[in-house]
């Protein structure tokens, strides 16, 4: 496998991460200083956050998917803070940088449990990062999703709220 | 684009989706910027150039003279829009090979309406070349001399052949021992571009063609050192039609191609050479004026590993077909397109969607004759070639060709450019993009891999079941099994039954055996056990018959409550009392059933999940450390404890067992050990036994390979100490001990398995041929994986440093 990096420039390349990290930089970069030069905290990142799994896809599954891409050195599964069960995201994390990229590009889209994923690059777990942000403990997408989804727990958080009150 | 794909279901949602941004900078500001909207002169042209032949429905001519005509008039005299436009010329020659002829034929135009303008073109792009000889980089090389080969008479009355000619006179100076990969890729550069050359508007005939090509033929008949175990086939028997191709490396058959389009006559207007597009014939006639060619540097040595120069062998899972869907081997227009759609899924892996658009597309980028309309169902394409009102008679299915490619890759020896997964996902894209075209193809490929599984490599036996069961688990599992049933019936060892228990095992690893069993017919459901469906496996102790189950209850209760060393001792040394007074131990290893009752509880703690085990592998590594070495077997014996924790789920307890291996509980010999002497022969035909062996030689051969690619940055210093000089020198030393350990035994092995008879009557004759059948293939495999060559196999060979 002597696949050498070679930059692309005639098409898009998907191992580009996504606006989540830059928006919060920006943010950041607007209450500290404008001037600070700072290194991209992606350049080198080894670790994924991987979106939209089932919320009964186990660590195995992933594992047995994601290692397609290199060995994995740690998996981090995502769990609804209130009830600490899987919440539907998880983080993945190689030995390389290289290996999270070539996930990017070819296991982010493809399915899981028969379930389109989303892959995006992440500068590293920290802990607490495991815990869905959502007014139910899971995920804030859940909580405002307005479909019903049964690999994540049927309706959305607000819709059985609402259902509740009535 | 890259955006489409995103999860979620977009339906209900208020929000779009987030946009992606682009790694370059000037780049992210172009995609941000709403589309097509204040673009500057470079920008639209670049983004026309980019695009140019993609759409049937632009004429290529308007498009062509349109480009030409805005790069001479807004592009060219700015100094601030030439360089970033001679760049976007040069990276879609580089990155998008089915495009050269087309950009060929823009700077053909340019250059007869403005000499200065297709100078400039020129200039950087030989500038460009020599770079890339100089560098060693002979895909961009390639790619490039078939842009100077398009250009045609732009060079000199007979185009590019006098710089073929110049390479043909080096080619003698590369051809040293050991350097048969580099000559062969050299000659196969300067083969590929003669087609070409051919066909451009020059002076460059038939005559001059074949002179050429006599002059190279000695080349072409060089072979690999390791050719023959490159070959995807092993043994004697041919799966295809046409054997022309069989066997031979891509060279070869590239020559055999050249020389019967050169010497035979073909009556048709789309095969042979005919395949290749000519849009400047009908644009660009003229020339302009003539810009010759300066002279290239070849150095002595090129900065790259020459042992990766490795030439392809032939493979196509369409060539055995009563109709023929793509050209046979012995059809120059087979090599031709083979060559570029390789080169662009292997450019672009980047972006799995856009390749596998281009695929789709191929017809496009050559002569609309070679193929038959896209999606013709292969039941149909004779009728549809036959038709009266047809005026392609073509039966090659631009589909087929495409897929036909993918799997020369998938399956290439001894590895593909990229991760077997990139494969992977072009195929399931390709299935997204056009489920009508694409998916019956497949299924025929999948039927020739399947009928030919006897004599199909064992490494690709094993890369075709990790692809069937990771492509079934992205389209619901859908397979018509039943066409397989009357393999139910072969032993277990037997090849197909092999495939089918493999796939259904790797499918299951990727969902759960439920819904596995809900995709099946019932006579292949029952090849799913019941155990397979509980959610943990049994921990033994809790079962009433056996003698341990008090002690082995306690020690799971220490272990799990996080016990000090001084309190799971004593529990351990008295289930090895217990043994001993049960006459069940070994005097010599008074410990083992005490150390498979640990491992055991190890294992069930981390039965949850992944996490689980690995926590408690960490938490206790040292006890797991000392274990290992209480008996020279004790490692070997971890490795089985695992695996019979995980009998039902042999994938969990391979994964585990690599796990101990990276901590040093087991070492990477008593892993193989354990899976070629205590698994029991049949497991010879398992897909978990060959990937523990193969992950534990990769990680042995890569560790020597990085001490090796250390040694420069550790040794390379002047002053290095003397001591870290030989603790280098010893590390290195001790991997390469253990690498050549592990191949002798391996070696060892295997041949016995090779000629494996069964002294208890249990294994029935039949059974008993295909595992030396496996055995037999285990070891060419490995072999290989050490670079072993053939006829070198009894001198065991550790990586030189």
């Amino acid at each position: 496998m002597a696949a050498a990096i070679r930059k692309i420039s005639t098409v898009q390349n998907l191992d580009a991460p996504s606006s989540y990290f830059e928006k919060r930089d920006a943010n950041k970069r607007q209450r500290v200083s404008e001037s600070v030069p700072k290194d991209d905290p992606l350049k080198d990142a080894a670790t994924l956050y991987v979106g939209n799994l089932s919320f009964y896809t186990t660590e195995e599954q992933i594992h047995e998917l994601f290692s397609k891409c290199g060995e994995i050195k740690r998996l981090v599964m995502g769990l609804d803070r209130f009830s600490k069960t899987p919440c539907g995201f998880c983080f993945v994390e190689y030995y390389t940088h290289l290996d999270a990229l070539d996930a990017m590009k070819y296991v982010g889209g493809t399915k899981l449990d028969e379930r389109i994923i989303r892959t995006d690059l992440d500068p590293g777990f920290k802990e607490g990062r495991q815990y869905g942000r959502g007014p139910n403990g899971g995920q804030v997408r859940d909580y405002y999703r307005e479909d019903y989804d049964p690999g994540r727990g049927g309706y959305g958080g607000r819709e059985q709220r609402i259902a509740g009150r009535n | 684009m890259g955006d489409f794909y995103r999860g979620g279901r977009d339906g209900g949602n208020r929000r779009p989706p987030k946009r992606r941004y682009r790694s370059e900078e000037e780049e992210g500001e172009h995609q941000r910027r709403p589309r097509y909207d204040r673009e500057d002169a470079l920008q639209r042209l670049r983004r026309e150039t980019i695009q140019i032949a993609e759409s049937p429905l632009v004429k290529i001519e308007d498009a062509v003279k349109n480009i030409a005509m805005a790069y001479i008039s807004s592009v060219f005299e700015s100094d601030e829009f030439r360089p970033g436009y001679l760049q976007c010329l040069h990276d879609l020659v580089t990155e998008q090979p089915f495009k050269i002829p087309f950009v060929a034929t823009i700077v053909r135009v340019a250059n007869a309406e403005n000499a200065e303008a297709g100078k400039a073109v020129l200039d950087h792009m030989v500038e460009a070349l020599q770079s890339y000889v100089n560098q060693g980089l002979f895909q961009q090389v390639k790619l490039m001399l078939r842009f100077f080969a398009c250009l045609g008479d732009v060079l000199g009355e007979l185009g590019i052949a006098p710089l073929l000619d110049e390479m043909i006179v080096k080619l003698e100076s590369y051809k040293k021992e050991g350097d048969e990969g580099l000559v062969l890729e050299l000659t196969y550069i300067i083969l590929i571009t003669m087609p070409y050359a051919r066909v451009s508007e020059s002076k460059f005939g038939d005559a001059e063609a074949k002179e050429m090509l006599a002059r190279i033929a000695p080349y072409t008949e060089i072979n690999h050192v390791m050719q023959a175990m490159y070959d995807p086939f092993s043994g004697n028997a041919s799966p295809y039609r046409d054997t022309s191709g069989q066997g031979n490396h891509m060279v070869r058959v590239l020559y055999q191609n050249l020389d019967s389009a050169l010497t035979t006559e073909v009556e048709d207007d789309f095969s042979g050479i005919k395949c290749l597009p000519t849009p400047w014939k009908d644009i660009a006639p003229v020339a302009g004026t003539e810009y010759p060619m300066p002279t290239l540097e070849f150095p002595e040595e090129f900065p790259i590993d020459k042992s990766q120069l490795q030439p392809e062998i032939y493979f196509s899972v369409f060539a055995d077909q009563p109709i023929e869907t793509v050209p046979p081997p012995s059809d120059l227009a087979g090599t031709i397109f083979r060559d570029t759609i390789v080169d662009t899924i292997n450019i672009l892996d980047c972006n799995r969607l856009s390749v596998s658009r281009f695929l789709i597309e191929i017809d496009c980028f050559y002569n609309p004759k070679s193929f038959i309309k896209r999606a013709t169902p292969y039941d149909r394409v004779n009728e549809v070639a036959e038709s009266a009102d047809s005026d392609d008679p073509s039966t090659w299915k631009p589909e087929d060709v495409a897929v036909d490619a993918i799997f020369s890759q998938l399956f290439r020896l001894p590895t593909p450019c990229h991760k077997l997964v990139y494969y992977h996902s072009i195929l399931t894209e390709l299935c997204k993009l056009a489920p009508a075209a694409i998916a019956p193809s497949l299924g025929r490929a999948i039927r020739f891999m399947y009928r030919n599984l006897e004599i199909i490599d064992i490494e690709l036996i094993n890369r075709f079941v990790d692809w069937f069961s990771h492509h079934l688990s992205n389209f619901g599992y859908t397979w018509k099994w039943t066409e397989w049933s009357e393999h139910l019936n072969f032993p277990d060892v037997h090849p197909k039954k092999a495939f089918i228990l493999g796939s259904l095992e790797k499918e299951i690893r990727l969902s759960f055996a439920t819904r596995i069993k809900g995709t099946l017919p019932d006579a292949f459901r029952e090849l799913i056990s019941e155990e397979r469906e509980k959610e943990q496996p049994v921990f033994k102790f809790d079962l009433d018959e056996n003698p341990f189950k008090i002690a082995g209850k306690e020690l799971l209760v220490a272990v799990s409550e996080r016990k000090e060393d001084a309190e799971v001792e004593p529990l351990i040394a008295a289930i090895a009392t217990a043994a001993a007074e049960a006459g069940l131990a070994d005097e010599a290893d008074p410990r083992k059933y005490a150390r498979d009752a640990y491992i055991t509880c190890i294992c069930h703690i981390g039965a949850k999940s992944l996490s689980h085990v690995l926590s408690c592998i960490e938490r206790c590594k040292d006890k797991l450390l000392s274990i290992g070495h209480e008996h020279p077997d004790a490692r070997r014996q971890i490795v089985g404890s695992v695996l019979s924790y995980w009998k039902d789920q042999p994938g969990i307890g391979a994964n585990v067992v690599d796990k101990l291996l990276n901590y040093s509980v087991v070492t990477p010999l008593s892993v193989i050990e354990w899976v070629l002497l205590d698994a029991g022969p049949e497991a010879l035909a398992k897909t978990y036994a060959w990937e523990m062996v193969a992950t534990t030689i990769h990680k042995v051969n890569n560790r020597v390979r990085q001490i090796v690619a250390a040694k420069s940055s550790v040794l390379g210093a002047e002053g290095v100490p003397e001591d870290q000089i030989a603790i280098f020198q010893a590390t290195l030393k001790s991997a390469q001990d253990e690498q050549a350990e592990i191949l002798a035994y391996v070696e060892k092995r295997l041949s016995e398995l090779a000629t494996f008879e069964d002294a208890g009557d249990e294994v029935d004759v039949e059974s008993v041929a295909w595992i030396q059948w496996w055995a037999k293939g285990w070891l060419r495999a490995f072999r290989r994986m050490f670079e072993v060559t053939e006829g070198k196999a009894d001198t065991v060979m550790a990586e030189s440093s």
